[in-house]
């Protein structure tokens, strides 16, 4: 693909502003190595280099991605978590159908995940809604839905549909300098995604090893978040949406962590890497029961329009 | 006058194209070297040129396979990606594996890792530009 050449973008410029104004091979197949800072280092000069370009962006793990962790965390499908769709006549100003299309994005992740096809259909419905009002009709437009609908029972093509329908979702705000409304969305997303999860562990009375590891893991999207918010927001954009989110990051952040060296493991006859090395987070079911509690009440002021 | 109007509409419009354009240059020439792996959604895009260095911080859960895929427009010379830790310690580098468009990988523990994407100096007498991305996949 030919990206557009300087003098083609001042023409097509000049048109429109005249028209304006796992590894079990044998061992001789693998490569392995600890990672330090001594090692793979990348030269002085491109070192240099590096420092005058260097362009940085953040990404945040994607609800659907969540949602399948959570399935093989051994986590049961539970209609009540979800936001009911009735609420979605509630949301009249644009930062509420903004947060309520993440929050509807994420119910409809976990929904596709679980294989319940008919409420698949009526949750991407308040996804197509919400965008519609918030202009976004490129992203979920009639195409999107009829696709949907041929493929609803079809898993595999149903969550290949809706990560490329959030990923046109983010990618349309962001290419038409709605960076704020992109925020409201991922952040309604994200936290979704946590109160599903935390409620979903509360549910096994704190007993799910494999969902209490998916909900640690989420200390590191609360700093993606913050990083990205930075990036794409105002100072005053951001103070306002980090205060809803600070509680649960006050408890992310008091986290203690022991990390031991990472040991880079490569089957090169299967072309396969694995990341070994081991985190220990410092955690009892108190911190559980804490994240469960705050998410609740910031999902709770999302879906009820109080935010 | 006339010039200036252009000139400022040039300046506001060419993060736009570009940008539109690598989105689609994304979804059309990398997505599909995903293969099996199922798109998460997790995508850098963005206009390059030669000397220019994108970073991207991604989070990457243990439990899952992995594929990084990787495409740059053949305008801004041999692009390339490299993996690194937070702390900016080499993992893995497409340069040392024959420019593979692929890493494919999966993670004892949940961590984040850097993707840098490096387009090399290479002379030339005009402005060259051109559409660098990275997509991720999961199985």
């Amino acid at each position: 693909m030919k990206l557009m050449t300087p003098s083609k973008i001042l023409i097509v410029s000049f048109f429109c502003f005249s028209a304006l104004i796992g590894c079990d091979s044998d061992d001789s197949a693998l490569d392995i190595s600890q990672v330090d800072s001594s090692l793979r280092s990348p030269d002085a000069d491109t070192e240099e280099k590096i420092k005058k370009t260097k362009h940085i962006y953040y990404t945040i793990p994607t609800p659907m991605e969540t949602s399948h962790l959570l399935k093989k965390a051994g986590a049961t499908f539970n209609y009540r978590f979800l936001n009911d769709v009735q609420n979605l006549k509630k949301y009249e100003s644009q930062k509420s159908k903004a947060l309520n299309l993440g929050v509807y994005g994420a119910d409809l992740s976990f929904i596709s995940i679980f294989d319940q096809t008919q409420e698949t259909m009526f949750y991407m419905q308040c996804v197509k809604k919400l965008a519609d009002d918030l202009g976004i009709t490129q992203a979920v437009d009639k195409t999107t839905i009829e696709r949907m609908e041929a493929n609803v029972e079809n898993r595999d093509s149903m969550t290949a549909l809706i990560s490329s329908t959030y990923q046109e979702i983010d990618q349309y705000l962001k290419e038409n300098d709605r960076e704020y409304t992109a925020a409201l969305v991922i952040l309604g997303g994200w936290v979704e995604g946590l109160y599903l999860a935390t409620s979903l562990l509360n549910e096994s009375e704190y007993k799910n090893e494999g969902i209490k590891t998916r909900i640690l893991d989420q200390r590191f999207a609360y700093r993606d978040l913050k990083s990205l918010l930075k990036l794409s927001l105002s100072e005053a954009e951001l103070e306002e949406i980090m205060t809803y989110i600070q509680p649960i990051g006050e408890l992310f952040d008091a986290l203690s962590e022991t990390k031991s060296p990472m040991v880079v493991q490569t089957d090169t006859i299967k072309k396969k890497t694995m990341l070994s090395g081991d985190n220990k987070v410092d955690v009892d079911e108190k911190f559980f029961r804490q994240i469960h509690e705050v998410t609740s009440h910031i999902r709770d002021k999302i879906i009820t329009e109080q935010l | 006058m006339r010039a200036i109007y252009l000139v400022i509409t040039f300046i506001l419009l060419v993060p736009f194209i570009g940008n539109t354009q690598c989105n689609k240059f994304a979804k059309k020439e990398v997505r599909p070297i995903l293969d099996e792996y199922t798109n998460v959604g997790k995508t850098l895009s963005t206009i390059s040129e030669p000397g220019y260095v994108s970073d991207v911080m991604l989070t990457f859960f243990s439990g899952l396979d992995y594929r990084i895929a990787f495409g740059a427009d053949n305008e801004i010379g041999t692009s390339y990606f490299v993996i690194m830790d937070t702390e900016e310690n080499h993992i893995y580098s497409s340069k040392d594996d024959n420019y593979s468009k692929t890493f494919d990988f999966s993670t004892q523990v949940t961590r984040q890792l850097i993707v840098r994407i490096i387009s090399p100096e290479v002379y030339s007498k005009d402005r060259v530009m051109g559409c660098v991305a990275i997509v991720t996949g999961y199985k």
